[in-house]
This record gives C-alpha cells, sequence and structure tokens, in this order.
C-alpha cells in the first residue's frame, strides 16, 4: 500500500523491536513513505546498523537506539532520548515481543515475569511516557498483538495473557485518549513467517497451513502493511479494535 | 504579569474543557474547585502545549494545581521555578 505521502512528511514513529522480523519490515515501510523513524532493537546492532545502511537513501531520518526491554533503566533513557530529541512523535508502534514457551507447570517465576515485561509492563510504561507527545500531535497508537491472546495456545500461558492484556490495554486507552483525535489499535497476527516460527516442528507448520483458509504462513509485509494502514488517516474512524491477520486461522 | 490576552485565552481553554463559565473561573481556583478532573488536566496541558508552544513536563504537570499556576506557567514559556 502506497499512501499519500504528504500527509506524513515531517511525521515520526516509534518502532519497538525494529531490527528484525514484523518490526523490521514496518521500519521499512514507514520510511518509504516518508516517515521518520525511530526504532529500538536489544542487543543485534549489526541487524540495527545494516536496516539503517540499507534505508540511508530515503528521504527520512533512521535512527536506531538499543534498549532491553527487560531493563527499566534502558527503558528511561529511551523515553528521555526521544522526549528530548525527538519531542514531535506522531506514531508509536510496540512491537518488541519475546516468548518462553514451556508448559505452565515448567513455568518459573523469571519465564513468566519476562514475558510479561517485555510484551506488556514495557508496552504500557512507554506508551504512558510518550502518551501526551502523541496526544499534542494527534498520532496514533499500533500496538501488536497476537492470535494467542485471543485463542489461547498451548505453551503459551504467559505469552497468551500479555498479549491479552494488550488487547484489554488498548481498548480502553482509546476510549481515554478518542476525545484528543487519538487512535489506540492492535494488530494480531497469526502465524507468520518470522525467526518466531523457527522452533516450530515443520510438520506442525504443515497442520496450521491446512487449518488456515488461506492455505499458507503470511509474510512480514503483510503485517507491517496493516500497521501502516491503522496509523494512517485511512482508519480515521477505527480505534480499539483488534485486526487479525491470520488469513482466516481462527 | 501575563497579559490579559494570554489570560483570557487560557480562561477560554479552562471553561470549555471544564464545562463552566469563564466568569466563574477565580486565579485562585483550584481544579478541584471548578470541576477539572486528571483527565480534563491532561487535556488542558495538551491544549496549551499546542496552541502556547509550550513543553510541559510529566512532573511540572503535577505541579499545576490552580488556575493561576498555569498563568504563572504559561507565562515563563514553560518553567515553574
Amino acid at each position: 500500500m502506497k499512501v499519500n505521502t504528504d500527509e506524513y512528511q515531517k511525521k515520526t514513529a516509534l518502532v519497538t523491536g525494529g531490527s528484525k522480523g514484523i518490526g523490521r519490515e514496518v521500519v521499512k515501510l514507514l520510511a518509504k513513505n516518508n516517515i521518520n523513524v525511530i526504532f529500538t532493537y536489544n542487543k543485534n546492532y549489526k541487524a540495527a546498523y545494516a536496516l539503517m545502511e540499507e534505508l540511508k537513501d530515503c528521504n527520512v531520518f533512521i535512527t536506531g537506539i538499543p534498549c532491553d526491554l527487560n531493563n527499566q533503566s534502558e527503558i528511561d533513557h529511551l523515553v528521555t532520548t526521544i522526549l528530548y530529541t525527538y519531542p514531535n512523535l506522531h506514531f508509536l508502534v510496540n512491537n518488541a515481543g519475546t516468548n518462553i514457551d514451556k508448559p505452565f507447570s515448567q513455568i518459573k517465576d523469571d519465564d513468566w515475569h519476562n514475558v510479561i515485561q517485555v510484551n506488556l509492563n514495557a508496552t504500557a510504561y512507554l506508551t504512558q511516557k510518550l502518551l501526551r507527545r502523541i496526544l499534542i500531535q494527534q498520532g496514533s497508537v499500533v500496538n501488536v498483538t497476537s492470535i494467542s491472546g485471543i485463542t489461547g495456545a498451548i505453551g503459551q500461558t504467559n505469552y497468551s495473557a500479555a498479549k491479552a492484556g494488550i488487547i484489554g490495554f488498548t481498548r480502553s486507552l482509546a476510549k481515554e485518549v478518542g476525545t484528543f483525535n487519538v487512535r489506540v489499535n492492535c494488530v494480531a497476527p497469526g502465524y507468520i513467517e518470522t525467526e518466531m516460527l523457527d522452533s516450530v516442528p515443520s510438520t506442525n507448520i504443515k497442520r496450521i497451513k491446512k487449518q488456515t483458509a488461506l492455505k499458507r504462513l503470511g509474510n512480514k509485509k503483510e503485517i507491517a502493511e496493516t500497521i501502516l494502514f491503522l496509523l494512517s488517516d485511512k482508519a480515521s474512524y477505527i480505534t480499539g479494535q483488534t485486526l487479525i491477520v491470520d488469513g482466516g486461522l481462527i | 504579569m501575563i497579559n490579559q490576552e494570554k489570560k483570557d485565552h487560557i480562561l477560554s481553554l479552562i471553561a470549555e474543557i471544564a464545562d463552566i463559565q469563564k466568569d466563574d473561573i477565580k486565579d485562585e481556583s483550584t481544579f478541584e474547585e471548578i470541576g477539572m478532573d486528571s483527565l480534563m488536566a491532561l487535556e488542558l496541558a495538551v491544549r496549551i502545549e499546542r496552541e502556547f508552544e509550550v513543553f510541559i513536563q510529566e512532573e511540572e504537570l503535577m505541579n499545576l494545581r490552580k488556575v493561576e499556576d498555569v498563568f504563572l506557567f504559561v507565562e515563563q514559556g514553560g518553567f515553574i521555578d
């Protein structure tokens, strides 16, 4: 989808978890639509630098900031950097996520807290700290959740709880900030060809494709396009919603 | 001292957001007294930042409790000592 680029001139987005997977596609798509992008990455600085290099000819600024969303001081540093360096923030894409899949009986406290922290707590904290910037710019927020947060999934009690939490958070925040003409939505991807699927056995992948109406996995660009749509004015009357992008799986 | 034009502008914003008459607002009125809840205070902060081009930090927002605090804040260009 190519949107009216004039609309985005000088607008700035923050994308968490932007160096790989869906986040990387989001960064690329936003940049190609003339949106300045600040993205966070955890440890993979090579991937982050490669992405900045890849996008150097786009007529926007692209900045990667290292931030472990499991580390409060790093999150606070990110917030300070954004507030003082890029105060004209329009868009926030809370994309970063992590999973530690195990049967519930085997989940340790750390496994639980780590997944809730990165997926849910960091999303809420960052949004809270940057919200007023977005209210002033009349921007938009998209949170990346998962179909696991809607249907549940074996071995993903922590991940599903966090992703379901994001959906509730989104609905409530949308009601709070609607008066500012700011929209908050979720995208819930199904099974997408990312590194996250590397650990899934091929027989399971075959079964998933069979159960999906479109008989295939999704690709990262399809999720990025959906996120761009929800950020854009094309979705101007959509807020508090969770858009499921799963090829007809659920 | 804040000039009358800015003061009127701020009072109009407060009256609009709190849905009260401008004449009912006194300089020393607290937000609570004029029925301004925390969401309304947030809306006021956003409108002030937009319309007066000042930057209100979170901790400063907490210090704005009275109408006259807002006058002072805008007059000082976004700083409270």
